[in-house]
């Protein structure tokens, strides 16, 4: 093979390069327009409770509460899918007395169920418990756990069929959610041992909309000239191929 | 003489009974309560507790035979419950209130002791007013029955005129108990146990027989001795 040859190889492959690159932008580009309609944009609202400065007591007159968060906005898009999270911080105690003889106890704990419950039922759910603590209490004592601060965030979603309720739809208002906490206390003992607690607790309900947004005029131009530019090259190579074989059959 | 032949086996049979009669079994039994369904006695409650408790039971009288056995018998029917507390100035109402595991055992002499099976209560709803211990509701269950046999020298305590004392305890082993409840501090949970019964004592012994019964026993004898006595004389007299 001499060096004339291998440079007309090398230049054939170097067209063929330019080809297939330029197939593969053309390509790229359609695949690009084309995925557009389906990109997933999310909008997140959320609504606190309490503050670790000034917590909720659970079983006290804070609870229940109504949480009202904003409707979806239809206009941006088509709703894809709807998460809740309820996320809550507490502190808890838990608690015994005791109205028997002095005894034992084992497995002193205190448990609080945060719930937020959404417009149609959806339930958010947030569990924190102590750890069960065991000890010793004389005749008419009162004995408190350590305090225990507590996180746990709860999720949850839609259903599809749910979404509507969640949608503007030019009427506006409100999500109202149903925002409950209970305090269970449990531990084993003799008769005349009780068992409570205490807890006061803060948070946020968070609702994340994700949805398929309706593409802007000014975002599809970009793509529609590329398509046009290679349209027209495509139109001019065929112009070209075509006036070729018109001369060879002349 | 014919009427003789006759009469004379049924003389003999009279004898034969009469003769047996100090060898007849006999029972006696007499029951005694504790509590009962309407006013149980306390196991344990806050503290409080009705036992131990005496019950006393008639002895065995020794002029009716000779005692051969005495029998104790325990039946419990026990009572567990869950119980709310509120420490708080305002009334509180509270939710899923319940204790489980709860058993209670009652003791009485010579090993005689009934242990209910665990016992589960609840859940129970309700409100407890301020400061104050309301009984949210309860569960009852019946104990096996236990019984213990006396031992032979002790048989002088449980015989003679007057009243035996039968003394019994009750406890109660430790249970789980939860509930939740409004207020801050929330209600506490806790339980109580009762339990109502009786104690039967039964006496086994051999019967002495009545003096009626000797005199009807005496006489066949005595008639059977006559007639004999008419026929060897009878015997003697042919001879």
């Amino acid at each position: 093979m001499d060096l004339s040859s291998s440079i007309y190889g090398l230049a054939v492959m170097s067209m063929k390069l330019k080809q297939v690159a330029m197939a593969g932008l053309v390509v790229g580009s359609a695949l690009t327009w084309l995925a557009l309609p389906a990109s997933a944009n999310t909008e997140t609202i959320s609504e606190a409770f309490g503050s670790s400065s000034s917590p909720w007591a659970i079983g006290g007159s804070d609870f229940p509460a109504l949480l009202t968060l904003p409707k979806f906005d239809a206009s941006l898009g088509n709703l894809t899918d709807i998460e809740i999270y309820l996320s809550a911080i507490g502190i808890l105690q838990s608690d015994v007395y005791n109205l028997g003889v002095a005894t034992d106890f084992i497995n002193a704990q205190a448990t609080g169920i945060i719930t937020a419950t959404g417009p149609d039922g959806t339930e958010s759910l947030v569990t924190l418990a102590t750890a069960p603590f065991n000890g010793s209490i004389g005749s008419g004592a009162f004995v408190q756990g350590p305090d225990v601060s507590l996180s746990g965030t709860g999720a949850s979603h839609v259903a599809l069929s749910d979404f509507r309720e969640y949608e503007e739809n030019g009427i506006g208002g409100g999500l109202d959610f149903s925002l409950d906490a209970t305090l269970n206390s449990s531990g084993n003992g003799p008769p005349g041992l009780f068992f409570g607690g205490d807890a006061g607790v803060y948070g946020a309900l968070e609702v994340v909309y994700t949805y398929a947004p309706v593409p802007e005029p000014r975002s599809l131009f970009p793509e529609l000239s590329l398509l046009g530019v290679c349209g027209f090259a495509g139109f001019d190579r065929m112009r070209r191929y075509r006036s070729c074989r018109w001369r060879s059959h002349e | 003489m014919k009427k003789t032949r006759i009469l004379n086996p049924v003389f003999v049979a009279v004898a034969l009974a009469a003769a047996a009669m100090p060898a007849r079994a006999a029972v006696e039994t007499f029951i005694a309560d504790y509590g009962s369904p309407s006013a149980p006695m306390v196991v344990a409650d806050d503290g409080q507790t009705t036992f131990p408790i005496a019950l006393n039971l008639s002895k065995f009288d020794p002029s009716l035979g000779t005692l051969t056995d005495i029998i104790l018998t325990l039946s419990s029917t026990d009572i567990v419950g869950s119980e709310v507390l509120n420490i708080t100035g305002s009334a509180q109402s509270y939710s899923g209130a319940s204790v489980s595991g709860g058993v209670v055992t009652v003791t009485g002499p010579n090993s005689l002791q009934t242990s209910s099976s665990p016992l589960s209560a609840g859940p129970f709803s309700g409100t407890v007013a301020p400061y104050s211990v309301v009984h949210a509701g309860s569960t009852t269950g019946v104990a096996p029955a236990s019984t213990t046999p006396v031992q032979p020298t002790d048989f002088g305590n449980y015989t003679g005129s007057g009243m035996v004392s039968v003394g019994l305890s009750a406890s109660a082993s430790p249970a789980h108990s939860s509930g939740s409840g409004t207020g801050s501090p929330s209600p506490f949970f806790g339980w109580y146990a009762d339990s109502y019964g009786s104690v039967e004592i039964e006496y086994d012994y051999t019967a002495v027989p009545e003096p009626g019964t000797m005199c009807a026993g005496l006489a066949a004898m005595s008639v059977c001795g006559i007639e004999l006595a008419r026929r060897l004389r009878q015997i003697r007299s042919r001879s």
